[in-house]
């Protein structure tokens, strides 16, 4: 599970450095990204840009890890591949989540 | 395909090989039933399918038998030795018609389950985790039909793609 933090601003941001948010994966995901959300932050952005599939079980973590980050920080979007747009708009999560159309700083490689 | 299936054990076998697909309209496939293995199932489909539908098609094509395939391994066979999953898709004019064959449990009430996208709720504490794959593949699939026959589940469907 390949995720990695850099805080922008005020807001903590998320890169998933995988293809795939699946049911394979979805434990892992809701877990590491709980890690990376220790630190305070006003806002969380998990940035999608690199996943080119989500499924519902995937779908399903993202959601989970909001609900543990409500009601102080709400977990917000970025980036969605054309595929995972289509699963967040079937489901109605899209009238969930903030969703930006990029992440705010694009990656520098500095990240950890 | 019973006859297929008991040869098979618990071994993945391939029943037309990979390489013999690539340009072929039809695919075939058993495998143990497991996350992982479904995850290679998907990319072999992708593989074979990817020259003769557009991405868009492919990305529904994969998100709906990860739906259906994903279930078989987390419901049909939970509590059960793993089993083998059989997915076989052939190429219509307008549509990918997909059956996938299992032995594990039947579904409850020997009936697919709702195939409705539920409301999403009100307040966040109430967000359902989960529960969308049903509504997906109804959403996404033409023709959804589920039948139980000695004591092995069929799941049959169309994903509609576009007239070469």
């Amino acid at each position: 599970m390949n995720l990695s933090s850099q805080a922008v601003d005020d807001a903590i941001v998320i890169h998933v450095h995988e293809k795939r948010i699946d049911a394979a994966i979805a434990i892992q995901f809701k877990d590491r990204v709980r890690e990376l959300t220790n630190d305070p932050s006003e806002r969380v952005i998990l940035d999608m840009s690199q996943v080119e599939f989500v499924d519902s079980s995937g779908l399903g973590a993202i959601v989970s890890a909001m609900k543990f980050l409500a009601p102080d920080r709400r977990l917000e979007l970025a980036g969605l591949t054309a595929n995972v747009g289509k699963v967040f708009r079937l489901t109605r999560m899209d009238s969930v989540f903030p969703i930006h159309a990029k992440p705010p700083f694009q990656e520098t490689g500095n990240a950890n | 395909m019973q006859t297929e299936l008991m040869e098979c054990e618990d071994r993945r076998i391939s029943l037309s090989r990979p390489s013999d697909m690539r340009n072929s309209t039809n695919f075939h496939w058993s495998f143990r039933a497991d996350l992982k293995e479904v995850r290679e199932t998907l990319r072999r489909v992708a593989e074979c399918f990817s020259h003769q539908i557009t991405a868009d098609e492919s990305g529904t094509l994969e998100l709906v038998l990860a739906e259906v395939m994903n279930n078989i391994v987390e419901h049909g066979f939970a509590g059960l030795a793993a089993g083998t999953i059989t997915v076989s898709i052939t190429r219509e004019p307008e549509s990918l018609r997909c059956q996938v064959i299992d032995q594990g449990r039947p579904m409850p009430g020997l009936k697919l389950p709702d195939c409705k996208i539920r409301p999403v709720a009100n307040c966040i504490g109430e967000l359902a985790e989960g529960g969308w794959g049903w509504g997906l593949i109804g959403a996404l699939t033409d023709d959804l039909a589920y039948r139980r026959s000695a004591a092995t589940n069929y799941v049959c469907f169309a994903v509609p793609v576009l007239a070469r």
